[in-house]
């Protein structure tokens, strides 16, 4: 295998393109309702104008993500009008011509490409894991840990079958999430500050990783020793000065961000009604499918000794609680143990996250490892990912990406991503619904 | 670093397979070659089968449920006689007997799912999603159980290093899944078992080969096209024992017992055919049904050298089918006849390999009544001889799977999965070589020659994909394609023999 960037490039290339072409083979299989989702933001975004894209509401399937996702919506949208119109009428519930079928198949695709990016990026990361040593049980005498953390991203398992089987655009966004990290790694902190701060204007539940992220670009690039000209504020409990240039630089990125996404919606007075579409609380503690995190260990506990006293007679069933197996997307009473409300959900997550953020802040060798953010940010989707509120199976989408980045940092990183992300991938087969979908899981 | 360089080195070492049995260290590529050949595999059945939503006769996907609703409801006698109450014309019984025994068990679990998908008479057509799923169930089934652990068996067996990348590119070999799991066959079946024999036959085991020949031949008559190098092989091994220095008698008891082997099958195979009937009148009946002479020379547009010479010259009405016949033998086994004698003079496991590439490659130019889809016979050669010549064999296999674009794509709406298995297979190759050092071509002419050899059909199909044929010539873009294959097939089969007896090096 070449050893030089230039063929590790051609190496991605390739794989990518042979990727391609799998892709469009499960073109023709199962689709979730994410599909008609998707069309029908489509729908909404080329149809309405913009003051009712989040008040629109004839079909179940309305629009909560962030503005920026409405947008890229929209510019489907356009082209969407040159393959097939029929899918641009927001009455045409669960329309699914042939073509429209193509389309959107076709789009996530192409979407990917963003995935496909940070993969060169990482293969031409300079100073990076490349020239690192130790790759585990190396196949056939490949030995650059580099180009092995790519094609796995690339080939991912897990968002193979969520984004082109089961419908989403979940590649474009890991492309993101993965380039902003590269980006604040390499200490390019602007850089990856925007990339993140569109990502969270993408979907919002990368808000997941936010806390880390902003604890750590605080503290490890705001904080330092600078030299005059940077408005340095000096704080002598840390022995360094803040530097309140680089701070009003990311936050005006990010302020700004947030005015692209949000100043036409705050014009059109859509701003309280784009929040609630965006953080719904009323959907229940858990997903239709749970997702695996504490409150499902939580509920069964609850299931467990709800039968257990009912069978020694100290409780009696009563009707409508406890029945979160029902499969319905709704707010419910525990039977025995306490009933979980958002604000509980938000505390322990606080509470959990209080020691990561402590160790980002202040990591145990003094200075930020070259992994500290990933594995922060990791770390905090996790923590909101075990205690959160109404999480999403497809939430481990997050973390599987990071921690493949993370696996052959160190032979402690690859045990724990060789454990978790058979099981994470595992986790996500009852999103693959019929026979077919089973069938392709290799 | 050198604890690095000394664990990748033990790794190499043990790659390296020599003809002993297999340690475990393999199982892990193996598994993922097999779980990526399901994939693909699975992904193409989704697609429209033949003849979907096409009555009144629809296509080899009603042949085999009919063929499953006529086992099940007739007794053993009747399968291959026109009747009432089995109508061969439509979709008749012609493959031989082990086929109507998988249909039969195949018709019975059906029958037990749904008795509506095999009754009889009132069950043609059926073609719901469920009856679809567990159909493309079936072939997967019989593909995963027989076909494809003989393909990566072939691999693991071979003294060629890369594993992981050799095996994955011979499970995304383009033809047989989009035949057998999107147009819908039973190839895998006949394929895997034949395989297997070559396979057992290489390592000694020429009993067990034999009778797994036999069955192969048993399911589809076209094994045959594999039976003259076989038949040589092992024909010279005797020769060899008759000849070596150790009693002869050896050479004879080896006759003797595959001669028993072969007739045990196939009395085994046939019995049920013969005791039904007196006469042996079912069995004459299925010969008839196996080779129908009745039928042409050729049929629609094939890659063959008889549909070529056809553009120019009118064969069929020149000369009588009886005379055709007569003529398609001699071409044939004068196409094959340099390879069965070098099998038969100095049989090994080289010469066995090519040899059964060429013949059937001779035997599809050559035979009579040749369908496009006989091109799987050479071309599960072309997998077993991945190892041997990589460059050889992948080009062959893609070039099979392009000879068979007018069937896929026009005929049964396959375009786009025939489009995405060759690409995905293109580029698995393009990586194995970009990996693997040690099998990568020798020079890029080889690469390029090979790349015009594909050429013609190539251009044939984008032009038919991008211009509409013209109304005097509906068919032009087919012919084109089967024209430009066949020629480059007949260089294919130059290059066999001429690397069969040692002139030329396949790298």
């Amino acid at each position: 295998m070449a050893k030089n960037a230039s063929g590790f490039h051609t190496d991605v290339i390739l794989v990518a393109a042979g990727l391609t072409f799998l892709k469009l083979l499960f073109s023709q299989l199962y689709y979730s309702t994410d599909f008609e989702v998707h069309r029908n933001w489509l729908a909404i975004t080329h149809s309405l104008p913009l003051s009712k894209w989040y008040s629109e509401n004839t079909s179940q399937w309305t629009l909560d993500y962030p503005p920026y996702f409405a947008y890229f919506e929209w510019s489907l949208s356009q082209l969407a009008a040159l393959v097939d119109p029929g899918m641009l009428n927001v009455s045409n519930l669960n329309y699914a011509s042939g073509a429209t079928v193509m389309f959107q198949r076709v789009s996530v695709i192409v979407s990917d490409a963003a995935l496909f990016a940070a993969c060169l990026a990482i293969v031409s990361d300079v100073g990076g894991a490349a020239s690192k040593s130790a790759t585990r049980g190396g196949r056939g005498g490949v030995g650059a840990p580099a180009l092995w953390t790519a094609l796995l991203l690339l080939c991912n398992f897990g968002l193979l079958i969520v984004d082109h089987i089961h419908f989403q655009y979940n590649g474009m966004l890991t492309g993101l999430l993965i380039g902003s990290l590269l980006c604040i790694r390499r200490g390019q902190a602007k850089a990856g500050a925007l990339l993140f701060a569109a990502l969270l204007n993408f979907k919002h539940i990368y808000l997941y990783c936010a806390p880390a992220l902003f604890v750590y670009l605080l503290r490890h690039y705001c904080i330092g020793r600078f030299s005059t000209g940077h408005l340095a504020v000096k704080l002598p409990a840390i022995g360094g000065s803040l530097s309140v240039a680089r701070l009003a630089s990311l936050g005006g990125i990010v302020l700004a961000v947030l005015a692209t996404s949000l100043a036409p919606f705050a014009y059109h007075s859509q701003i309280p009604q784009l929040l609630s579409r965006l953080f719904p609380f009323k959907r229940g503690l858990c997903h239709a499918y749970w997702a695996p995190n504490f409150w499902t260990l939580y509920n069964c506990l609850d299931k467990l000794l709800e039968i257990v006293g009912c069978r020694l007679g100290l409780l009696t069933k009563q009707p409508g609680v406890g029945v979160m197996t029902g499969g319905l997307v709704e707010e419910f009473e525990h039977a025995v143990l306490p009933s979980i409300r958002p604000v509980h959900t938000f505390l322990l997550t606080a509470l959990f996250l209080l020691p990561i953020l402590y160790r980002t802040w202040s990591p145990v060798s003094g200075k930020p490892s070259r992994t500290l953010c990933i594995e922060s940010a990791v770390l905090c989707a996790w923590t909101a990912y075990n205690f959160g509120w109404h999480v999403h199976e497809k939430a481990i989408l997050l973390i599987i990406p990071l921690l493949i980045l993370l696996m052959f940092e160190s032979e402690f990183h690859a045990r724990l991503a060789l454990l978790v992300l058979p099981i994470g991938h595992f986790s996500l087969f009852p999103l693959l619904f019929t026979s077919y979908g089973m069938r392709v899981f290799s | 670093q050198q604890q690095q360089s000394k664990s990748s080195n033990s790794l190499k070492a043990s790659c390296t397979r020599r003809y002993m049995a297999p340690n475990w260290q393999p199982l892990l590529p193996l598994l993922s070659a097999l779980c990526l050949g399901l994939a693909l595999r699975a992904a193409v059945a989704p697609y429209p089968h033949s003849g979907q939503s096409r009555p009144p006769m629809f296509g080899d996907y009603e042949a085999q449920r009919h063929w499953q609703e006529v086992t099940t409801a007739l007794p053993v006698s009747e399968w291959y006689i026109n009747s009432s109450r089995n109508d061969l014309l439509y979709w008749g019984l012609d493959y031989p007997p082990l086929s109507a025994y998988h249909s039969l068990a195949l018709g019975y679990r059906a029958a037990a799912i749904n008795a509506s998908w095999v009754a009889l008479g009132s069950s043609r057509g059926e073609q719901s999603p469920p009856h679809k799923l567990w159909m493309r169930g079936t072939v997967l089934t019989s593909d995963l159980f027989i076909h494809l652990p003989v393909l990566l068996a072939s691999v693991a067996y071979s003294p060629v290093s890369p594993l992981l990348l050799l095996s994955a590119v011979a499970m995304l070999s383009p033809g047989q899944p989009l035949v057998d799991h999107g147009h819908f066959q039973y190839n895998c079946i006949s394929l895997g078992l034949a395989a297997a024999a070559h396979l057992l036959v290489l390592r000694r085991r020429r009993l067990l080969g034999t009778c797994l020949f036999c069955l192969a031949l048993n399911y589809k008559q076209m094994a045959l096209y594999h039976s003259l190098p076989l038949f040589c092989h092992l024909l010279g091994d005797c020769c060899n024992l008759l000849l070596s220095a150790a009693a002869p008698w050896r050479a004879v008891r080896l006759l003797c017992s595959l001669a028993a082997v072969v007739l045990a099958t196939f009395l085994l195979v046939w019995s049920p055919l013969l005791a039904a009937a007196p006469n042996g009148r079912a069995a004459l009946a299925a010969l008839q049904r196996l080779f129908p002479i009745g039928r042409g020379l050729f049929e629609d547009h094939v890659a063959n050298v008889w549909c070529t010479i056809n553009v120019v010259v009118k064969l069929k009405t020149i000369i009588s089918q009886g005379a055709a016949a007569a003529v398609a033998a001699v071409a044939t086994l004068a196409a094959c006849a340099p390879a069965l004698v070098r099998c038969l003079y100095r049989p090994g496991r080289s010469a066995l390999l090519f040899a059964s590439f060429a013949a059937s490659l001779a035997f599809f130019l050559f035979s009579y009544q040749a369908h496009e889809k006989s091109i799987l016979l050479p071309a599960m050669s072309a997998v077993l001889l991945l190892p041997e010549a990589p460059l050889f064999a992948c080009s062959f296999q893609l070039l099979a799977a392009i000879s068979m674009w007018p069937l896929l794509a026009y005929k049964d709406g396959l375009a786009l999965p025939t489009v995405c298995c060759a690409g995905v297979f293109v580029i698995a190759v393009g990586l194995l070589f970009r990996w693997s050092p040690s099998i990568r071509p020798a020079s890029r002419l080889v690469v390029a020659l090979h790349a015009c050899l594909h050429a013609p059909a190539l251009a044939a199909v984008l032009a038919g994909a991008v211009l509409p044929a013209p109304a005097s010539l509906p068919y032009l873009y087919s012919l084109l394609v089967s024209v430009s294959c066949c020629a480059a097939f007949c260089v294919f089969l130059l290059l066999a023999h001429l690397r069969l007896w040692r002139l030329i090096d396949l790298a």
